[in-house]
């Protein structure tokens, strides 16, 4: 695509890896980027960055645990879903493997759906940033279109139902979660989401202290906490947690650790009793109950 | 009873009129009816130039009997119904019982809508999506099929839409899933226009893996094979009673009746009463109360093993398989 300040200009690799596009509905775009395909599409439209959401979901595994030499567990953790306002897009950088399904969702359009503080949402300065997990509704839908063969017929119909139904469960997360107040400046915005992805990078480790988080992001201390928890509604240690918990859930089930122990030290858990609270808090079990033992 | 005259289109020019037939009133897209009549849900959606759709979550407290009254005839009726029990009767013109709704998937052309009376105390549940036949004609044509025959289906002259079947299983889960979204929701209409599309994906899957039968009808010859094919179900657990003796019913020759048989329902006489036998042994498996043994004895096969043989053949699982997924 040519480069035009106007223009809604996708990273590279994504534009020359479109295998396919569509417009669902006016104001409505899917674009599926799948490298086990041998195919790229033109894109037909281009579009003002300015007037659209981008979500993305990343099919992936979001958490992979492999076992490198020795003892030693490797692990990536990453947040598969994003939405984030099409100007701001610079923010994150997608990691572009195997096949990501992506919606622009033109401003207009995504306001018919957003109730609430009604004042809030017609506010040009309030925007949506948005990181998650996929959830499992929409995992199960996506899943269900990257098993259907592009040739088919009937491929153009399932691209605009699967398009309609993950925009109807987007729409209902950000009814949950509601938009951001006011207006983030994607310098600040840019920060704020390399200390995430830090964090997700060091969930092994204790949580790195909102001192060196605040550090790496160029700001004070309040500022960042407080821009953090604006951009995704709680703070960088709950955030951290949750992330933490979330992995151990993962090394539990491996089948690669011999004791419960193992996986809480694995997670810099000196305390079992404390872990086993924590998960059992956030996941309604206690570890033991989905503890799969190593064999080996 | 109540008589309600109805006519559908994409173009939804018909909701007011058919809600004021009930005796009730539009409000945005839901149709509000007396509660005398029925409760519950009536929502109409327009998805696009081409496609509407219609969503009935009701239950009804006196009989209605709806009527058709002379409608557009650019499109096509596909009929989703997962109605509890069989509470849907298709009637003759003098409003006598020719047949009981036993499918639950009903492709129909727009001109051959019959009379059909819902039971006080049914609870219904049904996606009924309006498609302008232009459309149809371009997805079939993608689908392979020949234009010729895509052609030839669609001519008016010879031609009536017409197809009974049941709904795939994915079509029931697809509909299972979008019943746990309220109406009215904030992301009701989307979720609603993704069933229309998924919905209209899987039939027209379904439409390339098998040949389906489209042919012009005659709607007392409709009558007679719906009257048969109540008889046949009714005898589920017999043997098949065979060809001579419901032509003879029906008061056909042997190759009309095999003939009509196969245009109106997509099977043969003999296939239908064993799919339906199938359909039957597979709802009984999943109740836990039968072994393969006592279902093949009580359903009138030879024996376990040819259960089992027809049983995977028809839904690529065995019963052994099947239990043990439920």
């Amino acid at each position: 695509m040519k480069k035009n300040k106007n223009q809604l200009i996708l990273p590279g690799d994504i534009a020359q890896g479109c295998s396919y596009f569509l417009e669902v509905i006016p104001g409505l775009m899917t674009l599926i980027v799948d490298f086990s395909l041998q195919r790229n599409v033109e894109l037909t439209k281009t579009v003002n960055a300015e007037d659209f959401y981008i979500a993305y979901y990343d099919l992936s595994e979001e958490i992979d645990v492999h076992q490198v030499k020795g003892d030693k567990i490797d692990y990536q953790s990453k947040l598969g879903m994003v939405v984030v306002d099409a100007s701001l897009k610079s923010s994150y950088t997608p990691s572009l493997k195997m096949y990501s399904f992506w919606l622009l969702i033109a401003k207009p359009l995504l306001q018919k759906y957003l109730f609430g503080n009604i004042d809030a949402t017609n506010n040009k300065n309030n925007t949506i940033v948005f990181s998650s997990h996929i959830d499992s509704r929409t995992r199960l839908c996506l899943l269900k279109l990257k098993m259907k063969n592009y040739n088919d017929p009937s491929f153009e119909l399932s691209v605009r139902g699967t398009s309609l139904q993950v925009l109807g469960y987007l729409v209902e997360r950000i009814n949950e979660i509601g938009p951001i107040l006011g207006k983030l400046s994607e310098l600040d915005t840019t920060k704020i989401i390399k200390t995430q992805t830090y964090m997700m990078e060091k969930l092994l480790e204790a949580f790195p202290g909102i001192d060196l988080l605040a550090d790496m992001a160029g700001m004070s201390i309040s500022k960042y906490k407080k821009l953090f928890k604006r951009i995704f509604k709680e703070s960088p240690n709950g955030f951290f947690v949750r992330e933490k918990l979330n992995l151990a859930q993962v090394l539990l089930k491996s089948g690669n650790f011999k004791t419960i122990n193992e996986v809480a030290n694995e997670l810099g858990h000196v305390k079992p009793g404390y872990f086993a609270a924590l998960y059992k808090k956030r996941f309604g079990q206690l570890p033991g109950e989905v503890f799969k033992k190593s064999t080996s | 009873m109540k008589e309600v005259i109805y006519r559908f289109g994409v173009e939804t020019d018909w909701v007011e009129e058919l809600a004021h037939n009930h005796g009730g009133y539009v409000r945005g897209n839901f149709t509000i009816a007396p509660d005398d009549v029925f409760t519950g849900t009536h929502y109409v959606l327009q998805i696009n130039e081409n496609v509407t759709v219609m969503l009935i979550d009701a239950t009804y407290h006196q009989d209605v009997l709806y009527k058709p009254q002379k409608s557009k005839t650019d499109f096509a009726g596909i009929y989703f119904n997962l109605t509890e029990g069989e509470s849907v009767h298709i009637m003759d013109d003098v409003s006598k019982s020719v047949g009981r709704w036993n499918y639950n998937l009903a492709i129909v052309d727009a001109q051959f809508n019959t009379d059909y009376l819902i039971k006080s105390g049914s609870k219904c549940y049904s996606i009924s999506l309006f498609v302008k036949k232009d459309i149809l004609r371009k997805y079939l044509s993608k689908t392979g099929v020949l234009d010729e025959v895509v052609n030839r289906v669609f001519d008016e002259e010879q031609n009536t839409l017409l197809h009974y079947d049941h709904m795939s299983s994915s079509s029931w889960h697809l509909i299972n899933e979008f019943r746990k979204n309220i109406p009215g929701s904030i992301s009701f209409d989307l979720l609603l226009g993704a069933l229309v599309y998924n919905l209209l994906a899987d039939c027209l899957e379904n439409i390339m893996r098998r040949e389906i039968m489209i042919g012009k009808v005659l709607r007392s010859d409709l009558t007679m094979i719906l009257t048969s094919q109540t008889n046949l179900i009714k005898n589920q657990d017999g043997i098949f009673p065979g060809i001579a003796k419901l032509a003879a019913e029906a008061n056909m020759s042997e190759t009309k009746y095999k003939n009509l048989y196969k245009k109106i329902t997509g099977y043969t006489p003999n296939a239908f009463f064993l799919n339906n036998k199938l359909e039957l042994a597979r709802d009984l498996l999943a109740t836990g109360q039968y072994n393969i043994g006592e279902l093949a004895e009580k359903l009138g096969f030879t024996s376990a093993s040819h259960l089992s043989e027809q049983f995977k053949s028809y839904f690529k699982m065995s019963p052994k398989e099947y239990a043990a997924s439920l």
